[in-house]
C-alpha cells in the first residue's frame, strides 16, 4: 500500500474526483442526483455498510491507508470534501 | 421500584451540574435536562395530551428528542418512536395505527396529510417552570416501540414505566461502571438498544455522548478521545467497521474503555475474538433480547471465554425457560421454543389482541427464536422458527420485501432469504429471487433497490437479486424457502 510521496503527489484530483463520482453512482444508482457538493453522508446516501466500501476505494487509489480519526464527516461527506482531504493528505 | 422518570429527576437534584448529554458542542446538565423535561411536559399539557395518549417523536437523536421523549411520560402517555427517514408509505401507516394526539418530526409540517407535525426543535426553548406533575403508576403505558412482524405486518410493542425500570435495573446490574461514567452511544434513539442505553445511562447518572451512528468511524474515535469515554455500545455491524482499524483503532483505546455493550444481532466468533485482543482489560458484554423482553440474557466474553457461542445467563430478575410443543418445560440440553419471563416483559401488542394471546402467555413472552440451555444455565440458539433476517440488527421480514418487489411491473413473484453479509459487515444481508413477468424487460439491480428503497427503510433493500424460471414451491403451491439456497440464477 505503501507509494512514494512522489508518486502520491503525481495523482491528479480531478482523476480522483471523476473516479469517485464513477464509485459512487455505480453503488447508489444513476438515478440520484450526486455533485461535488452532495451530501453523502448526512443525507443518508451513503450507510455505515457503506462506508467501508468507500475507504478502500479511496486508498487504492491513493496508495496510502487512511488513519481511521480521520474518517469524519467534516472530511468525507462530499466528493468536494474527500478531495480535500486527499489533497491535505499527500501534501502532509 | 422507582420509574426511570423518577430516577432521572433524583439525578437532577442530587448532581444538577453534571452533564447528562453531550451532542457535538452542546452539553446538557442533569439540571437543565430537567428543567426541558418539565417545560417540554406543561407544553404537552397544553396541548390537551394525557393519558391514554400518544405523542409521536419522528426525529434524530438530538437533546430535544430526549426532552420529548420523558415529557411524554411525565404527563403519563404513551411515547411512540419512529425513524425520522421512514419512507412516507411506513410513516403514514404508523402514523395511522399509532393515532397520536400530538407529533413532532424533524421538521416542522404544519399541513401535512397526517395532521399537524411539530418540529422537535420546538422543545428546545420552551419557557421554564416549576413541576406540577406526579409521576405515573409503574404499570402506566410508556412505550409504544413498532418492530417488524413475523408477516410483515410491524408489531406494536406495549412497554410499561415498570418494565423501562426492570431492564434499566437489570442491566446496569450486568454492567456495573464508575459514577459519572461517560459513553458513546452511536445508536439511534428510535431503536430499542439506543432507547434502552439512554435510559440505563440517565437512570445511573452516566454520561451520554449522542453521535449520529457508526458510519463515519472517526466520529466515534474523537468523541470517545475528546471525553474519554469508559463506555462503547453498539451493534456487530458497527463494530465490524471499528475492527477493520485494529490496534490503529479500538486499540488505542484498550486502557481507557471499561465497558462495552454489544446487541440486536449475532456477532461472529472471529469478531468476538479481535475485540479480547484489541480490548484485553474491557468487559465486553453482549446481551441476547427482543423488544418484547429486552436485554434477557448477557455473556461476557472474557470472563465465559468458553462459552462464547452461547448468547448467556439470564439476566438478574430475569427466566429462560425452553418449552416443547405441547408447553412442557423440556429438560437442559434438549431444544426447544424459548420463553421468556421477568418484569421487563412486555404485556402485548397494540391493536392486535389476537397475536398478543399467541405470544403473551402469563407473564412470559414466546420468542420465536429455538434455543437450548446448557447445565450452568447459558443460552444457546439454535434459529429462528419464523423466516426473519437480521440485517445488522435490524429484523426483516421477506415477505413484506417480496411483496414490495411483487408490485413491480417486471417481476411475477419474488421470494427473499437472509444470506451472510460478503462484507462481514451486517451479518446477514436480503438476498432477492425473481421470476420475470412475461413481455417485460428485466430492470437492473440499481433499479429494483431504487424501487424498494423508495416502499420500505433503507436496511430493507436486498443486497443480491437472483432472476430464476420459477420459485421453489410445493404442491400446493406454498413457497419453500428454504429450497432458495441451492437455487443457481439465469442470465440478466
Amino acid at each position: 500500500m505503501r507509494t512514494t510521496k512522489k508518486a502520491l503527489h503525481e495523482i491528479r484530483m480531478s482523476d480522483l474526483k471523476n473516479a469517485l463520482h464513477r464509485d459512487l453512482v455505480s453503488r447508489i444508482g444513476a438515478e440520484k442526483m450526486l455533485d461535488d457538493d452532495t451530501e453523502l453522508f448526512s443525507s443518508g446516501l451513503i450507510d455505515s455498510l457503506g462506508v467501508m466500501d468507500l475507504i478502500s476505494f479511496i486508498e487504492g487509489k491513493v496508495g496510502c491507508g487512511i488513519m481511521p480519526a480521520d474518517i469524519t464527516l467534516e472530511n468525507f461527506d462530499s466528493i468536494a470534501r474527500i478531495v480535500q482531504f486527499v489533497e491535505r493528505l499527500i501534501a502532509g | 421500584m422507582e420509574s426511570v422518570i423518577q430516577a432521572l429527576s433524583l439525578r437532577a437534584t442530587m448532581h444538577p451540574d453534571r452533564d447528562a448529554l453531550v451532542t457535538g458542542d452542546q452539553r446538557v446538565s442533569y439540571g437543565e435536562l430537567w428543567i426541558r423535561i418539565v417545560a417540554a411536559a406543561h407544553e404537552l399539557a397544553r396541548c390537551g395530551v394525557g393519558q391514554d395518549d400518544r405523542v409521536i417523536l419522528a426525529a434524530p437523536s438530538v437533546p430535544a428528542f430526549v426532552y420529548g421523549y420523558f415529557a411524554t411520560h411525565l404527563v403519563g402517555a404513551t411515547a411512540v418512536v419512529l425513524d425520522p427517514d421512514a419512507p412516507a408509505p411506513r410513516r403514514e401507516e404508523l402514523f395511522r395505527r399509532a393515532r397520536p394526539k400530538i407529533a413532532f418530526g424533524t421538521n416542522a409540517e404544519p399541513d401535512s396529510e397526517l395532521g399537524r407535525i411539530r418540529a422537535i426543535d420546538e422543545l428546545e426553548s420552551l419557557p421554564a417552570s416549576a413541576s406540577a406533575f406526579a409521576s405515573p403508576p409503574l404499570d402506566t403505558l410508556a412505550d409504544l416501540l413498532f418492530t417488524t412482524g413475523t408477516t410483515g405486518r410491524v408489531k406494536g410493542v406495549l412497554l410499561t414505566h415498570r418494565n423501562l425500570a426492570a431492564a434499566a435495573r437489570h442491566i446496569n446490574t450486568m454492567i456495573s461502571r464508575g459514577d459519572g461514567d461517560v459513553e458513546v452511544l452511536p445508536l439511534p434513539l428510535n431503536h430499542s438498544f439506543g432507547l434502552g442505553r439512554l435510559r440505563c445511562n440517565l437512570v445511573a447518572g452516566a454520561t451520554v455522548v449522542l453521535v449520529d451512528g457508526f458510519r463515519l468511524p472517526g466520529e466515534i474515535f474523537g468523541a470517545m478521545d475528546k471525553h474519554r469515554a469508559a463506555g462503547l455500545v453498539g451493534v456487530p455491524a458497527g463494530f465490524a467497521v471499528l475492527l477493520r482499524f485494529g490496534a490503529r483503532g479500538l486499540g488505542l483505546f484498550a486502557e481507557r474503555l471499561r465497558y462495552v455493550e454489544i446487541g440486536s444481532a449475532p456477532m461472529p466468533i472471529d469478531q468476538k475474538r479481535a475485540l479480547m485482543d484489541f480490548l484485553p482489560r474491557t468487559a465486553l458484554w453482549m446481551h441476547y433480547g427482543l423488544t418484547e423482553a429486552s436485554r434477557s440474557a448477557f455473556v461476557e466474553f472474557h470472563r465465559h471465554a468458553d462459552r462464547l457461542e452461547s448468547a448467556g445467563m439470564a439476566a438478574p430478575g430475569v427466566q429462560l425457560r425452553i418449552r416443547g410443543e405441547d408447553g412442557s418445560t423440556l429438560d437442559v440440553g434438549e431444544a426447544g421454543m424459548l420463553w421468556i419471563g421477568g418484569e421487563h416483559v412486555s404485556s402485548g401488542y397494540w391493536d392486535d389482541p389476537e397475536l398478543t394471546v399467541k405470544v403473551f402467555v402469563d407473564g412470559w413472552v414466546c420468542t420465536g427464536d429455538v434455543a437450548h440451555l446448557d447445565n450452568a444455565g447459558f443460552l444457546y440458539l439454535h434459529g429462528r422458527k419464523d423466516d426473519l433476517i437480521n440485517v445488522g440488527g435490524f429484523k426483516v421480514s421477506p415477505d413484506e420485501i417480496e411483496r414490495v418487489l411483487g408490485e413491480h411491473p417486471a417481476i411475477l413473484e419474488a421470494a427473499c432469504i437472509g444470506v451472510p453479509d460478503p462484507r462481514k459487515i451486517a451479518g446477514f444481508v436480503v438476498q432477492a429471487y425473481l421470476v420475470s413477468a412475461a413481455g417485460q424487460a428485466q430492470p437492473t439491480d440499481a433499479e429494483l433497490s431504487q424501487w424498494v428503497s423508495a416502499r420500505l427503510e433503507s436496511y430493507k433493500v436486498p443486497a443480491q437479486y437472483a432472476w430464476i424460471p420459477a420459485l421453489p414451491k410445493t404442491a400446493s403451491g406454498k413457497l419453500v424457502r428454504a429450497n432458495l439456497r441451492n437455487i443457481t440464477s439465469v442470465g440478466q
